[in-house]
Protein backbone atom coordinates (compact mmCIF):
# COMPACT_ATOMS: atom_id res chain seq x y z
CA UNK A 1 0.00 0.00 0.00
CA UNK A 2 1.85 3.44 -1.01
CA UNK A 3 1.99 6.37 1.61
CA UNK A 4 2.27 9.70 1.26
CA UNK A 5 4.17 11.78 4.52
CA UNK A 6 5.52 14.67 5.25
CA UNK A 7 5.81 17.59 7.84
CA UNK A 8 4.81 20.87 9.01
CA UNK A 9 7.45 23.02 10.46
CA UNK A 10 6.69 26.40 12.55
CA UNK A 11 9.25 29.06 12.51
CA UNK A 12 11.04 27.60 15.65
CA UNK A 13 11.55 24.48 14.20
CA UNK A 14 9.13 22.71 15.77
CA UNK A 15 7.65 19.82 13.67
CA UNK A 16 4.38 17.93 12.79
CA UNK A 17 4.20 14.81 11.03
CA UNK A 18 1.84 13.79 8.45
CA UNK A 19 1.06 10.36 6.19
CA UNK A 20 -1.91 9.17 4.59
CA UNK A 21 -2.01 5.69 2.16
CA UNK A 22 -4.22 4.60 -0.81
CA UNK A 23 -4.75 1.40 -3.13
CA UNK A 24 -5.45 1.10 -6.73
CA UNK A 25 -6.98 -1.06 -8.16
CA UNK A 26 -5.31 -2.96 -10.84
CA UNK A 27 -8.22 -5.24 -12.24
CA UNK A 28 -8.03 -5.20 -15.91
CA UNK A 29 -11.56 -3.59 -17.02
CA UNK A 30 -12.40 -6.09 -19.76
CA UNK A 31 -15.02 -4.69 -22.66
CA UNK A 32 -18.55 -6.29 -22.44
CA UNK A 33 -19.43 -9.64 -24.26
CA UNK A 34 -22.46 -10.28 -24.62
CA UNK A 35 -23.78 -14.20 -24.90
CA UNK A 36 -26.66 -15.54 -26.76
CA UNK A 37 -28.18 -18.65 -28.50
CA UNK A 38 -28.35 -19.88 -32.30
CA UNK A 39 -32.02 -18.98 -34.08
CA UNK A 40 -31.45 -22.18 -36.29
CA UNK A 41 -32.80 -23.10 -39.51
CA UNK A 42 -35.64 -25.00 -38.20
CA UNK A 43 -36.67 -21.53 -36.60
CA UNK A 44 -38.50 -20.69 -34.40
CA UNK A 45 -36.66 -22.49 -31.36
CA UNK A 46 -39.13 -24.73 -29.57
CA UNK A 47 -39.23 -24.23 -26.16
CA UNK A 48 -37.23 -26.90 -25.34
CA UNK A 49 -34.64 -26.32 -27.31
CA UNK A 50 -34.62 -22.23 -26.24
CA UNK A 51 -36.17 -21.92 -22.84
CA UNK A 52 -37.73 -18.59 -21.84
CA UNK A 53 -35.29 -16.44 -20.99
CA UNK A 54 -33.92 -16.57 -24.26
CA UNK A 55 -35.72 -13.66 -25.59
CA UNK A 56 -33.21 -11.70 -23.33
CA UNK A 57 -30.27 -12.61 -25.41
CA UNK A 58 -28.61 -9.95 -26.74
CA UNK A 59 -26.89 -11.88 -29.49
CA UNK A 60 -28.42 -14.29 -32.11
CA UNK A 61 -26.89 -16.78 -34.49
CA UNK A 62 -29.04 -16.75 -37.46
CA UNK A 63 -28.64 -19.19 -40.36
CA UNK A 64 -31.37 -17.55 -43.58
CA UNK A 65 -31.12 -13.92 -44.81
CA UNK A 66 -34.47 -13.46 -44.37
CA UNK A 67 -34.32 -14.37 -40.59
CA UNK A 68 -32.93 -11.58 -38.92
CA UNK A 69 -36.36 -9.76 -39.12
CA UNK A 70 -37.65 -12.62 -37.28
CA UNK A 71 -35.25 -12.77 -34.55
CA UNK A 72 -35.42 -8.76 -33.76
CA UNK A 73 -39.87 -9.85 -33.40
CA UNK A 74 -39.28 -12.38 -31.32
CA UNK A 75 -36.09 -11.58 -29.32
CA UNK A 76 -36.56 -7.60 -27.76
CA UNK A 77 -33.58 -7.35 -26.47
CA UNK A 78 -31.00 -8.52 -29.32
CA UNK A 79 -28.18 -6.27 -30.28
CA UNK A 80 -26.63 -8.28 -32.61
CA UNK A 81 -27.33 -10.85 -35.06
CA UNK A 82 -24.57 -13.21 -36.81
CA UNK A 83 -25.88 -14.15 -40.49
CA UNK A 84 -24.97 -16.54 -42.91
CA UNK A 85 -26.71 -18.43 -45.78
CA UNK A 86 -25.25 -21.31 -46.93
CA UNK A 87 -28.09 -21.98 -49.47
CA UNK A 88 -28.87 -18.75 -50.72
CA UNK A 89 -25.36 -17.62 -50.40
CA UNK A 90 -23.15 -18.55 -53.59
CA UNK A 91 -19.74 -17.80 -52.23
CA UNK A 92 -18.29 -18.02 -55.43
CA UNK A 93 -21.05 -15.86 -57.11
CA UNK A 94 -19.76 -12.68 -57.28
CA UNK A 95 -22.03 -9.73 -57.67
CA UNK A 96 -25.21 -11.29 -57.32
CA UNK A 97 -24.05 -12.98 -54.14
CA UNK A 98 -23.15 -9.62 -52.97
CA UNK A 99 -26.35 -8.09 -54.16
CA UNK A 100 -28.07 -10.34 -52.26
CA UNK A 101 -26.62 -9.75 -49.16
CA UNK A 102 -26.67 -5.87 -49.84
CA UNK A 103 -30.61 -6.61 -50.80
CA UNK A 104 -30.79 -8.10 -46.70
CA UNK A 105 -29.53 -5.12 -45.42
CA UNK A 106 -31.53 -2.52 -47.36
CA UNK A 107 -34.40 -4.69 -46.15
CA UNK A 108 -33.68 -5.03 -42.35
CA UNK A 109 -32.15 -1.06 -42.22
CA UNK A 110 -34.42 0.44 -44.27
CA UNK A 111 -37.48 -1.69 -45.01
CA UNK A 112 -40.81 -2.14 -43.55
CA UNK A 113 -40.52 -2.11 -39.65
CA UNK A 114 -36.95 -1.29 -40.11
CA UNK A 115 -37.49 2.33 -37.31
CA UNK A 116 -36.98 -0.58 -34.73
CA UNK A 117 -34.17 -2.18 -36.20
CA UNK A 118 -31.53 0.77 -36.50
CA UNK A 119 -29.42 -0.06 -33.47
CA UNK A 120 -29.23 -3.72 -34.37
CA UNK A 121 -25.44 -4.94 -35.66
CA UNK A 122 -25.46 -7.17 -38.48
CA UNK A 123 -23.28 -9.26 -38.07
CA UNK A 124 -22.27 -11.16 -42.03
CA UNK A 125 -20.12 -13.84 -43.67
CA UNK A 126 -20.93 -15.57 -46.82
CA UNK A 127 -20.62 -18.96 -45.30
CA UNK A 128 -21.33 -20.99 -42.36
CA UNK A 129 -17.85 -22.65 -41.22
CA UNK A 130 -16.36 -21.60 -44.27
CA UNK A 131 -13.07 -23.37 -43.45
CA UNK A 132 -15.02 -26.63 -43.19
CA UNK A 133 -15.64 -26.41 -47.10
CA UNK A 134 -12.25 -25.14 -48.27
CA UNK A 135 -10.10 -27.23 -46.72
CA UNK A 136 -6.53 -27.31 -48.51
CA UNK A 137 -5.51 -25.55 -51.55
CA UNK A 138 -5.76 -21.70 -52.54
CA UNK A 139 -8.77 -20.24 -52.23
CA UNK A 140 -11.17 -19.93 -55.46
CA UNK A 141 -10.58 -16.49 -57.10
CA UNK A 142 -14.30 -16.03 -57.61
CA UNK A 143 -14.47 -16.76 -53.74
CA UNK A 144 -12.19 -13.91 -52.55
CA UNK A 145 -13.60 -11.34 -55.63
CA UNK A 146 -17.41 -12.19 -53.92
CA UNK A 147 -16.03 -11.37 -51.06
CA UNK A 148 -14.55 -8.12 -51.90
CA UNK A 149 -17.40 -7.14 -53.59
CA UNK A 150 -19.48 -8.01 -50.37
CA UNK A 151 -17.58 -5.94 -48.21
CA UNK A 152 -17.83 -3.29 -50.79
CA UNK A 153 -21.34 -3.12 -51.02
CA UNK A 154 -21.77 -3.61 -47.12
CA UNK A 155 -19.31 -0.76 -46.63
CA UNK A 156 -21.04 1.38 -49.38
CA UNK A 157 -21.49 5.62 -48.65
CA UNK A 158 -24.30 7.65 -49.08
CA UNK A 159 -24.27 10.94 -51.28
CA UNK A 160 -23.55 12.93 -47.94
CA UNK A 161 -19.82 10.79 -47.37
CA UNK A 162 -21.32 8.95 -44.66
CA UNK A 163 -22.16 4.68 -44.22
CA UNK A 164 -25.29 3.53 -45.61
CA UNK A 165 -24.99 0.33 -42.83
CA UNK A 166 -22.98 1.61 -39.95
CA UNK A 167 -24.49 -1.29 -38.11
CA UNK A 168 -23.10 -4.02 -40.20
CA UNK A 169 -19.66 -5.82 -39.70
CA UNK A 170 -18.25 -8.65 -42.63
CA UNK A 171 -16.29 -11.38 -41.21
CA UNK A 172 -15.03 -14.79 -42.35
CA UNK A 173 -16.51 -18.05 -39.99
CA UNK A 174 -13.49 -20.30 -39.00
CA UNK A 175 -13.59 -23.51 -36.94
CA UNK A 176 -10.88 -24.45 -34.31
CA UNK A 177 -10.53 -27.58 -36.00
CA UNK A 178 -9.63 -26.70 -39.66
CA UNK A 179 -7.32 -23.47 -37.93
CA UNK A 180 -5.40 -26.14 -35.99
CA UNK A 181 -5.59 -29.31 -38.10
CA UNK A 182 -5.38 -27.85 -42.07
CA UNK A 183 -4.03 -24.86 -41.07
CA UNK A 184 -6.91 -22.93 -42.54
CA UNK A 185 -5.77 -19.25 -40.81
CA UNK A 186 -2.72 -18.82 -43.75
CA UNK A 187 -5.16 -19.78 -46.70
CA UNK A 188 -7.80 -17.20 -45.82
CA UNK A 189 -5.56 -14.75 -45.12
CA UNK A 190 -6.39 -13.98 -49.30
CA UNK A 191 -10.00 -12.97 -48.07
CA UNK A 192 -8.67 -10.24 -44.56
CA UNK A 193 -8.64 -7.38 -46.56
CA UNK A 194 -11.97 -7.40 -46.98
CA UNK A 195 -13.45 -8.51 -43.59
CA UNK A 196 -14.11 -6.10 -40.21
CA UNK A 197 -14.26 -9.60 -37.66
CA UNK A 198 -13.07 -12.95 -37.38
CA UNK A 199 -16.31 -15.42 -36.16
CA UNK A 200 -16.11 -19.02 -35.23
CA UNK A 201 -16.89 -22.52 -34.29
CA UNK A 202 -15.08 -23.16 -30.76
CA UNK A 203 -16.11 -26.34 -30.33
CA UNK A 204 -14.08 -27.80 -27.21
CA UNK A 205 -11.86 -30.78 -28.82
CA UNK A 206 -13.36 -34.13 -26.80
CA UNK A 207 -16.64 -33.06 -26.40
CA UNK A 208 -17.47 -35.70 -28.30
CA UNK A 209 -15.76 -38.61 -26.21
CA UNK A 210 -18.04 -40.85 -25.08
CA UNK A 211 -19.69 -42.09 -22.69
CA UNK A 212 -17.18 -39.55 -20.73
CA UNK A 213 -16.91 -35.60 -21.86
CA UNK A 214 -13.34 -34.80 -21.50
CA UNK A 215 -13.43 -31.51 -20.16
CA UNK A 216 -9.69 -30.13 -21.56
CA UNK A 217 -8.36 -26.75 -20.77
CA UNK A 218 -10.13 -23.86 -22.89
CA UNK A 219 -6.33 -22.89 -24.90
CA UNK A 220 -6.06 -26.48 -26.68
CA UNK A 221 -8.75 -25.50 -29.00
CA UNK A 222 -9.36 -21.61 -28.49
CA UNK A 223 -5.97 -19.99 -28.20
CA UNK A 224 -5.66 -20.70 -32.63
CA UNK A 225 -7.99 -18.14 -33.29
CA UNK A 226 -6.15 -15.33 -31.24
CA UNK A 227 -2.75 -16.88 -32.77
CA UNK A 228 -4.29 -16.03 -36.51
CA UNK A 229 -5.92 -12.73 -35.67
CA UNK A 230 -2.49 -11.57 -34.94
CA UNK A 231 -1.21 -12.96 -38.30
CA UNK A 232 -4.41 -12.10 -40.27
CA UNK A 233 -3.21 -8.34 -38.72
CA UNK A 234 -0.45 -8.92 -40.87
CA UNK A 235 -2.72 -8.20 -43.68
CA UNK A 236 -5.36 -5.70 -41.83
CA UNK A 237 -3.67 -3.67 -39.04
CA UNK A 238 -6.47 -3.16 -36.41
CA UNK A 239 -8.18 -6.15 -37.17
CA UNK A 240 -10.23 -6.29 -32.84
CA UNK A 241 -13.91 -7.56 -33.51
CA UNK A 242 -14.59 -11.54 -32.65
CA UNK A 243 -17.47 -13.73 -31.64
CA UNK A 244 -18.11 -17.00 -31.10
CA UNK A 245 -20.69 -17.76 -33.39
CA UNK A 246 -21.19 -21.46 -31.86
CA UNK A 247 -19.78 -23.50 -29.05
CA UNK A 248 -21.19 -26.37 -26.97
CA UNK A 249 -20.78 -29.43 -25.54
CA UNK A 250 -22.48 -32.39 -23.88
CA UNK A 251 -23.32 -32.34 -20.36
CA UNK A 252 -20.99 -35.00 -18.40
CA UNK A 253 -22.01 -38.39 -19.55
CA UNK A 254 -23.68 -40.04 -22.28
CA UNK A 255 -24.85 -43.36 -23.33
CA UNK A 256 -24.09 -44.98 -26.10
CA UNK A 257 -27.30 -43.66 -27.42
CA UNK A 258 -26.90 -40.03 -27.13
CA UNK A 259 -29.15 -40.02 -24.00
CA UNK A 260 -27.65 -37.86 -21.15
CA UNK A 261 -26.84 -39.31 -17.35
CA UNK A 262 -25.21 -42.78 -18.59
CA UNK A 263 -26.01 -44.83 -15.51
CA UNK A 264 -27.33 -42.23 -13.34
CA UNK A 265 -24.10 -41.02 -12.67
CA UNK A 266 -23.58 -37.67 -14.41
CA UNK A 267 -21.95 -34.73 -12.75
CA UNK A 268 -24.87 -32.21 -13.24
CA UNK A 269 -21.88 -29.41 -12.08
CA UNK A 270 -19.50 -29.89 -15.13
CA UNK A 271 -20.80 -28.15 -17.83
CA UNK A 272 -21.82 -24.98 -16.16
CA UNK A 273 -18.93 -23.95 -14.71
CA UNK A 274 -16.47 -25.12 -17.84
CA UNK A 275 -18.77 -22.97 -19.64
CA UNK A 276 -19.59 -20.05 -17.02
CA UNK A 277 -16.94 -20.44 -13.96
CA UNK A 278 -17.09 -21.64 -10.74
CA UNK A 279 -15.90 -24.76 -8.42
CA UNK A 280 -17.68 -27.64 -9.60
CA UNK A 281 -18.20 -30.77 -6.90
CA UNK A 282 -14.97 -31.92 -7.40
CA UNK A 283 -13.64 -29.36 -6.26
CA UNK A 284 -11.88 -27.84 -9.82
CA UNK A 285 -12.21 -24.65 -10.18
CA UNK A 286 -12.97 -23.41 -14.05
CA UNK A 287 -12.09 -19.93 -15.30
CA UNK A 288 -14.62 -20.31 -17.60
CA UNK A 289 -15.22 -20.74 -21.69
CA UNK A 290 -16.59 -17.26 -21.35
CA UNK A 291 -14.32 -15.83 -19.42
CA UNK A 292 -10.95 -17.34 -21.02
CA UNK A 293 -12.16 -15.99 -24.59
CA UNK A 294 -13.24 -12.38 -23.18
CA UNK A 295 -9.79 -12.12 -21.41
CA UNK A 296 -7.68 -13.62 -24.45
CA UNK A 297 -9.12 -11.29 -26.80
CA UNK A 298 -8.44 -8.09 -24.12
CA UNK A 299 -4.78 -9.42 -24.06
CA UNK A 300 -4.12 -9.50 -27.62
CA UNK A 301 -5.98 -6.11 -27.94
CA UNK A 302 -9.08 -7.63 -29.60
CA UNK A 303 -12.41 -7.62 -28.59
CA UNK A 304 -14.75 -10.51 -28.24
CA UNK A 305 -18.01 -9.26 -28.68
CA UNK A 306 -20.52 -12.22 -27.99
CA UNK A 307 -20.77 -15.32 -27.63
CA UNK A 308 -23.36 -17.67 -28.67
CA UNK A 309 -24.29 -21.31 -27.50
CA UNK A 310 -25.41 -24.08 -30.65
CA UNK A 311 -28.36 -25.01 -28.68
CA UNK A 312 -29.49 -26.96 -31.96
CA UNK A 313 -27.23 -30.42 -32.02
CA UNK A 314 -29.32 -32.84 -32.58
CA UNK A 315 -26.91 -35.54 -32.77
CA UNK A 316 -27.35 -38.09 -30.91
CA UNK A 317 -24.14 -38.71 -29.87
CA UNK A 318 -23.27 -35.59 -28.67
CA UNK A 319 -26.30 -34.22 -26.80
CA UNK A 320 -25.90 -30.17 -26.55
CA UNK A 321 -28.47 -28.95 -26.03
CA UNK A 322 -29.63 -26.57 -23.02
CA UNK A 323 -32.37 -28.99 -21.91
CA UNK A 324 -30.65 -31.56 -20.98
CA UNK A 325 -29.39 -30.27 -17.38
CA UNK A 326 -33.11 -27.93 -17.63
CA UNK A 327 -33.67 -30.13 -14.04
CA UNK A 328 -31.09 -27.99 -12.41
CA UNK A 329 -33.03 -24.80 -11.98
CA UNK A 330 -30.73 -22.16 -11.61
CA UNK A 331 -27.97 -23.93 -11.85
CA UNK A 332 -28.44 -25.90 -15.28
CA UNK A 333 -25.80 -24.03 -18.37
CA UNK A 334 -29.09 -21.57 -19.36
CA UNK A 335 -29.94 -19.52 -16.75
CA UNK A 336 -25.92 -18.88 -16.24
CA UNK A 337 -25.08 -18.23 -19.92
CA UNK A 338 -27.72 -15.73 -19.90
CA UNK A 339 -26.37 -14.45 -16.31
CA UNK A 340 -22.90 -13.61 -17.44
CA UNK A 341 -23.95 -11.86 -20.61
CA UNK A 342 -21.29 -8.48 -19.93
CA UNK B 1 6.32 27.86 21.69
CA UNK B 2 3.23 25.43 20.84
CA UNK B 3 3.62 23.10 18.20
CA UNK B 4 2.30 22.70 15.29
CA UNK B 5 -0.85 19.70 14.60
CA UNK B 6 -1.06 18.60 11.14
CA UNK B 7 -3.64 15.71 9.33
CA UNK B 8 -2.86 14.19 5.88
CA UNK B 9 -6.45 12.81 3.63
CA UNK B 10 -6.95 11.67 0.54
CA UNK B 11 -10.42 11.73 -1.21
CA UNK B 12 -10.83 8.60 -1.68
CA UNK B 13 -9.21 5.18 -0.45
CA UNK B 14 -8.88 3.12 -3.94
CA UNK B 15 -8.45 4.68 -7.01
CA UNK B 16 -8.11 3.28 -10.76
CA UNK B 17 -5.47 3.54 -12.53
CA UNK B 18 -5.03 7.35 -13.49
CA UNK B 19 -7.40 8.53 -11.64
CA UNK B 20 -6.73 11.95 -9.99
CA UNK B 21 -5.68 12.01 -6.46
CA UNK B 22 -6.35 14.92 -3.93
CA UNK B 23 -4.28 15.12 -0.82
CA UNK B 24 -5.17 17.34 1.76
CA UNK B 25 -2.83 18.49 4.62
CA UNK B 26 -4.47 20.72 7.62
CA UNK B 27 -2.57 22.18 9.72
CA UNK B 28 -2.41 24.33 12.61
CA UNK B 29 -0.51 26.31 15.38
CA UNK B 30 -1.74 27.52 18.80
CA UNK B 31 0.88 30.37 18.25
CA UNK B 32 -0.01 31.30 14.55
CA UNK B 33 -1.68 34.72 14.21
CA UNK B 34 -1.83 37.42 11.51
CA UNK B 35 -1.15 40.67 12.73
CA UNK B 36 -1.15 43.92 11.02
CA UNK B 37 1.72 46.06 10.77
CA UNK B 38 0.14 49.60 9.67
CA UNK B 39 1.67 53.37 9.73
CA UNK B 40 2.05 56.93 7.97
CA UNK B 41 4.12 58.76 5.69
CA UNK B 42 4.14 62.32 6.40
CA UNK B 43 6.04 65.03 3.69
CA UNK B 44 6.64 68.11 5.32
CA UNK B 45 3.51 69.77 4.00
CA UNK B 46 2.13 67.82 6.25
CA UNK B 47 0.58 65.52 3.83
CA UNK B 48 -0.07 62.14 5.27
CA UNK B 49 -0.01 58.69 3.26
CA UNK B 50 -1.74 55.75 5.32
CA UNK B 51 0.32 51.99 4.68
CA UNK B 52 0.11 48.64 6.22
CA UNK B 53 0.86 45.40 5.42
CA UNK B 54 -0.37 41.75 7.03
CA UNK B 55 2.59 39.03 8.22
CA UNK B 56 1.81 35.95 9.69
CA UNK B 57 3.54 34.58 12.90
CA UNK B 58 4.30 30.72 12.51
CA UNK B 59 3.03 30.12 8.94
CA UNK B 60 4.16 26.38 8.95
CA UNK B 61 5.82 25.19 6.13
CA UNK B 62 4.06 22.25 4.64
CA UNK B 63 6.86 19.89 2.88
CA UNK B 64 6.45 16.34 1.59
CA UNK B 65 9.35 13.71 2.41
CA UNK B 66 8.16 10.93 0.89
CA UNK B 67 5.98 10.85 -2.29
CA UNK B 68 4.89 7.49 -2.37
CA UNK B 69 5.66 7.20 -6.03
CA UNK B 70 3.83 10.06 -6.98
CA UNK B 71 4.62 13.67 -7.99
CA UNK B 72 2.30 15.84 -5.93
CA UNK B 73 1.57 19.23 -7.14
CA UNK B 74 0.41 22.58 -5.13
CA UNK B 75 -2.83 23.84 -6.02
CA UNK B 76 -3.91 26.93 -6.39
CA UNK B 77 -6.93 26.64 -3.66
CA UNK B 78 -4.37 26.33 -0.21
CA UNK B 79 -4.42 28.43 1.99
CA UNK B 80 -2.14 29.04 5.32
CA UNK B 81 -3.80 26.21 7.06
CA UNK B 82 -4.68 23.65 4.72
CA UNK B 83 -2.51 22.51 1.37
CA UNK B 84 -4.08 20.88 -1.35
CA UNK B 85 -1.79 18.72 -3.71
CA UNK B 86 -2.91 16.82 -6.68
CA UNK B 87 -1.20 13.18 -8.41
CA UNK B 88 -2.17 10.54 -10.71
CA UNK B 89 -2.90 7.18 -9.36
Amino acid sequence: MPTVSGTVTDSSGNVAPWSTSWTVDTTPVLEPTWTGVDWSTVAPSSPDYCPTYSTAYKAIRAYRNDHPRDVVAAYPGVKVIGVTDNQNWNVTGGQATADAIVDMAIDFYEGSGSAARQGIGLDVAIQNETDNKFTSGTLPAAMVTTQRLTYEGLHQLKANGQPRFPMVDVGLDMTTYQLRVNGSGPRYKVMVPYIDAMFGSYYPIHRDDNPVVNWGDYGLYCDVFYQTMLDWRTVKPGLRKMAVWEVGSPIDRNMPSGAPNNGGTTNWTKRPTYFTGGTDSTGKTWEGFYQYNRRKAQEINAWMRYQCYWNRQDNPIIPNPFKHDAAQGTNALAPRWLAISG
Amino acid sequence: MANPTATATLNKANYAVGETMVLTVNHADADRQTITVAGTVTDSAGNVANWSTTATIDAGVVAITSSGGKTWTLQAGSTASQSIFNAVA
